[in-house]
């Protein structure tokens, strides 16, 4: 309870979590405020932003509502965004704290291979996978995950390093817990604070990763994503930039959002770990 | 009657290092006897009592054997020895409720339900004396003082009624006031729950209040074991004089002099 009072108090985390929520109460009802497809043609082509009271950002090139597709695209940079974080985060620790409490060769060979991971950018990596696979929702999260998971798990294997030293871990021995249920059970959460800090700064890469697979043509055809309404627009980019500039801010927000809350949540932990 | 312990010629030396940080170590411990080793920092007493826990690092070389005559079988942890360390900062787990805790090896050794644990470890939190127990097994670590959670560790520990309780410098982070209610505690639970009892200390006067028998370390080596009332009165090594001289109380003639003399 008092953790969360702390997070209440710090002005970014509280600003970030206004944001995100609007955000995501946004996104969940997409489908009320705009039913039906956001894809479909809704008007004459390329209405200017406020002009149209019906259409209030006016339409694009394909006569396509724009604040619909914004709405829209809300619930898609939210769900790939989280969903990656989770993916990695989840990938990361495990895999961080089986390399830092098993020691030895697994853990070199576990180091290793985040290394491999890690020395290819994360933006080519997901470019390569969703290439080689085909560009749907859940292929697209796994592909940014692929680029994201070696920093929890550095993080994860870091804290753990410190923490199986701890008398908690002897006494669990003690008790015949098996290594593995030690290392998942006892040592894993306390290993966590500072990997749910950094999850923040996933979710905002993830966001931006997205949208510039999008960008580029790779998300899913099917869903309206930012990062595509940018690509759409950027065809009539000198006669209509509001196209390429409304989603834009859009992400900005978004990112900014995921930002402050990731701000406020290592805050509120950091002042946990003090007091203890 | 069989032994409980016996350790023949036990050494130990750790991983990457030339010096061992046991040697030669041989001694035995008959069931309900309370021995205590004493020695300074770096004596190799908690070494000892981590090779006897079977918790050295990997790695490390050990000869000599550490046989269980009692069992006729090497010792299961958790169900034949329980440990309790020194730092009440670090040994419970933060995250984890006490209840889960105390009841972890009840649950894992005497075959009981989730519910069954809990109700002993309600039992447990009674016999260590922590104040409303009830609420104490839904409650965190950081909830605790220093002194009741050494409490709690003790009654983790002794959860799934083990022979041997091996207590690793349990008083040493306490303040003496809470240190000898510790000591109380450890005491009076050996006797009643018939355990035998393996305490490592420095503290001279609580070995010598607290055990049967005392063992004194020095550089990995088991210097003289007796029981405790002629050890402390009439020491046979100059090493264990040595340490008994250096025994601070008020009496003592000050060692550190005050101000420019």
């Amino acid at each position: 309870m008092s953790a969360l009072i702390r997070f209440a108090r710090s002005p970014e985390g509280l600003a970030g979590l206004v944001i995100l929520a609007v955000l995501a109460i946004v996104a969940a009802l997409a489908p009320l405020l705009f039913p039906g497809d956001p894809l479909r043609i809704a008007g004459t082509p390329m209405i200017a932003p406020f002009t149209d009271p019906s259409l209030p950002l006016g339409t694009d090139r394909l006569g396509r509502n724009v604040l619909a597709g914004l709405v829209h695209g809300a619930r898609a940079s939210l769900i790939v965004g989280i969903a990656a974080a989770i993916v990695a985060v989840l990938i990361g620790s495990i895999v961080g704290t089986l390399a830092g409490f098993a020691g030895g060769l697994i853990d070199e060979a576990l180091m290793r291979v985040v290394d491999a991971f890690q020395i290819v950018p994360g933006f080519l990596l997901a470019l390569a996978f969703v290439s080689v696979l085909q560009p749907s929702l859940p292929i697209v999260i796994l592909a940014i995950a692929l680029g994201a998971w070696t920093g929890p798990a550095r993080l994860a294997r870091a804290e753990v390093l410190s923490i199986r030293e701890r008398d908690y871990v002897a006494s669990a021995r003690i008790i015949g817990m098996h290594p593995l249920e030690i290392a998942l059970r006892e040592v894993l959460p306390n290993a966590l604070p500072p990997v749910l800090a950094l999850s923040a700064v996933i979710v905002a890469g993830a966001v931006l990763t997205e949208a510039a697979l999008s960008f580029l043509g790779l998300g899913d055809p099917n869903i309206v994503t930012w990062g595509s309404m940018i690509a759409e627009g950027r065809a009539v980019l000198r006669s209509a930039p509001y196209l390429s500039i409304v989603p834009g801010i859009a992400l900005i927000a978004t990112v900014i959002g995921t930002y402050l809350f990731g701000e406020g949540l290592s805050a509120m932990l950091s002042r946990r770990e003090q007091q203890s | 009657m069989s032994e409980l312990l016996r350790l023949t010629n036990l050494s130990l030396t750790y991983p990457r290092q030339t010096a061992p940080a046991l040697v030669d170590i041989t001694l035995s411990l008959v069931p309900g006897e309370k021995l205590a080793i004493i020695g300074e920092s770096g004596s190799g007493k908690s070494t000892l009592a981590r090779a006897i826990a079977d918790l050295q690092p990997s790695g490390t070389q050990v000869s000599g054997e550490i046989s269980w005559p009692a069992f006729g079988r090497p010792a299961q942890p958790g169900v034949d020895y329980g440990m309790v360390f020194q730092d009440p900062g670090s040994n419970l787990n933060p995250v984890l409720r006490i209840g889960e805790q105390v009841g972890e090896a009840a649950q894992r050794h005497l075959g009981l339900t989730w519910r069954q644990a809990e109700d002993v470890a309600l039992d447990l939190l009674k016999k260590v004396q922590i104040p409303q127990p009830e609420a104490a097994l839904r409650a965190y670590p950081h909830q605790f003082s220093g002194g009741q959670r050494q409490r709690i560790a003790i009654a983790a520990a002794i959860a799934a009624n083990p022979r041997l309780l091996i207590a690793d410098e349990a008083t040493s982070a306490l303040d003496t006031l809470v240190q000898a209610e510790i000591a109380r505690l450890i005491q009076s639970l050996v006797t009643s729950e018939k355990m035998t009892l393996l305490f490592i200390t420095h503290d001279i006067a609580l070995a010598s209040q607290l055990a049967d028998r005392i063992a004194v370390m020095h550089q990995g080596k088991l210097v003289e074991i007796g029981p405790a009332q002629t050890l402390i009165t009439a020491p046979a090594s100059a090493y264990t004089r040595h340490l008994l001289d250096t025994y601070i109380d008020l009496d003592a003639a000050p060692r550190i002099a005050l101000g420019a003399s």
